[in-house]
């Protein structure tokens, strides 16, 4: 099948002695619009890292069919509270995977002036990045995405710390990033009615995968909804 | 300016404001990336280096190189592949390389070795041919550095960003270790073992004190350390007293002067 983006078999993963991921296959279409939940602990980064090429599998493979991956780490917001970058600067960062020694030229300055646009920064380009709210930083980051015309955007737990209203809004925009762009999402988040009304596939990952499939047939074969809220809290 | 008649001066001159430019140019990354201890471990390590060269009839400015580049590669190599945390890796190269020279040393006592220009540094004894071996290994690492900065930039940022969207991560972490050794190999001649880091630390804690930007951080920083070579080896030189501390001495009252602004 042409439209796969990434096929996963037989997955197995351990830092140490544990495995941390255990059986995993699935496959991916392009341009879905994946959420992925699970309580802490349960491997969601360390699938997302495995996708994302920054770790190797222990056993099985990971098989990604682009090279134009974007990837948001967990907790971006925390690490870089000291970093001395403007928002303009890290969004340039984006247009590396282009090659890492071009120079800068007018194209790409208007990229990144179109990418903080779409996201609504167009304003805050030579701001700090750490002057900027938690959504913002997050929106500075979807931007760095943009300008790499990926064709994959990995986001791990994006709307931690960003209120209700905000929350929806970045939504909204992974939606119209998904919908006109045809970028495939996937994305890690604890906020399962959140993520549910807007993916097109959810899985519920424990170490091993215990459901994939469309969102409305996880709340209604597999699990309440309470039942999870629970799970995810324990 | 009369002293520079002198042509120990020029050679000092020149050599220090190449270090006041390279130092905080590859600083900026160390420090951003956690790491601004590395050049420490890495200058002490190479004590090792002196040691073993001069009873092997080696030039120092060689086995410090030798032992720099190693010392970085292995402290490197330490921080990924095992659980242990940066600063003990550093300590662990710190203490290897400072045994090993106080030992050798101890077993060559007879011979005629000034412990105290390494330890210390000896800027205003540079010779052309060590003035030349400076610029031929620092004109490269800052051509490349300004090259690479971009990229460099990203895996100081986010390593697994950079990653994913298809850096060579690894190839430009070594290569940021492998232009830190050299820095610290060439500063080491100046500033001594026990201040060579200082210049790869101070200038930029105060630049990003005053700028917002990467590009302004990167800038201030250079300026800072270059400012405070040259004042720091005219103050040495009119009032008589050591030019690497001063020189470190003068940077550090920078940095002071930029805290100062949040006292107001
Ligand atoms: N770098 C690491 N080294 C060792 N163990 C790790 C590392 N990262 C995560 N783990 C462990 O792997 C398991 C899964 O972690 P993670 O993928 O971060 O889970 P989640 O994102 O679902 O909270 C946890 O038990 C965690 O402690
Ligand atoms: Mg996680």
């Amino acid at each position: 099948m042409s439209d796969k983006i990434i096929e996963i078999k037989g997955l197995y993963f351990k830092y140490k002695d544990e495995f941390v991921l255990e059986d995993i296959s699935f496959s991916l279409d392009r341009e879905e619009f994946f959420g992925i939940i699970g309580p802490n602990g349960s491997g969601k980064s360390t699938l997302l890292k495995l996708i994302a090429g920054i770790l190797r599998p222990t056993k099985g493979e990971v098989k990604v069919y682009t090279d134009r991956i974007s990837y948001i780490p967990q907790k971006v917001t925390s690490l870089y509270h000291l970093f001395p970058a403007t928002v303009e600067e890290i969004v340039a960062l984006g247009r590396l995977s282009d090659g890492i020694v071009k120079r800068f030229s007018r194209r790409d300055k208007e990229l990144i002036d179109q990418a903080l646009e779409l996201v609504g920064l167009g304003e805050f380009k030579d701001r700090k990045l750490s002057e900027l709210s938690g959504g913002q930083q997050q929106r500075v980051h979807i931007a760095r995405a943009i300008v790499s015309s990926p064709e994959l955007l990995i986001l791990d737990e994006p709307t931690t710390g960003i209120d209700v209203v905000n929350q929806a809004k970045f939504y909204e925009l992974l939606a119209r990033l998904n919908r006109d762009m045809h970028i495939t999402i996937i994305i890690v988040s604890h906020d399962i009615s959140g993520i549910a009304s807007e993916v097109s596939m959810m899985a519920y990952l424990d170490k091993k995968l215990h459901f994939i499939g469309k969102p409305r047939d996880f709340f209604r074969k597999i699990f309440w909804p309470v039942e999870i809220e629970n799970l995810l809290r324990s | 300016m009369e002293i520079l008649r002198y042509t120990f001066m020029q050679y000092a001159l020149m050599n220090g404001i190449l270090i006041g430019i390279l130092c905080p140019l590859i600083g900026v990354f160390l420090v951003l990336k956690n790491l601004s201890l590395i050049a420490d471990g890495v200058a002490h390590f190479s004590f090792g280096g002196i040691a073993l060269g001069i009873i092997l009839g080696i030039s120092p400015n060689i086995t410090i190189l030798v032992f720099s580049i190693l010392g970085g590669l292995l402290v490197n190599y330490i921080i990924r592949r095992s659980k242990l945390y940066g600063d003990t890796a550093i300590a662990i190269l710190l203490s290897t390389g400072l045994a090993l020279g106080i030992t050798i040393i101890s077993i060559a006592k007879g011979t005629n070795f000034n412990i105290n220009s390494y330890l210390f540094g000896s800027l205003l004894a540079i010779d052309k041919s060590e003035l030349v071996f400076s610029l031929f290994f620092g004109i490269p690492v800052i051509i490349l550095t300004l090259i690479f900065y971009r990229p460099l930039l990203y895996i100081t940022f986010d390593e697994d960003s950079a990653k994913a969207s298809g850096l060579p991560v690894e190839v430009l972490d070594t290569f940021l270790v492998l232009i830190s050794a050299i820095t610290v190999a060439i500063t080491i001649r100046i500033a001594g073992i026990l201040l060579a880091s200082a210049l790869i630390v101070i200038p930029v804690a105060t630049g990003m004190q005053i700028s917002k930007s990467f590009k302004g951080t990167l800038l201030s920083s250079v300026s800072i350390g270059v400012i405070s070579v040259i004042l720091g080896l005219f103050l040495s030189y009119y009032m008589n007293i050591a030019p690497g501390g001063t020189i470190v001495l003068v940077s550090i009252l920078i940095f002071l002067t930029s805290l100062s602004r949040f006292f107001h």
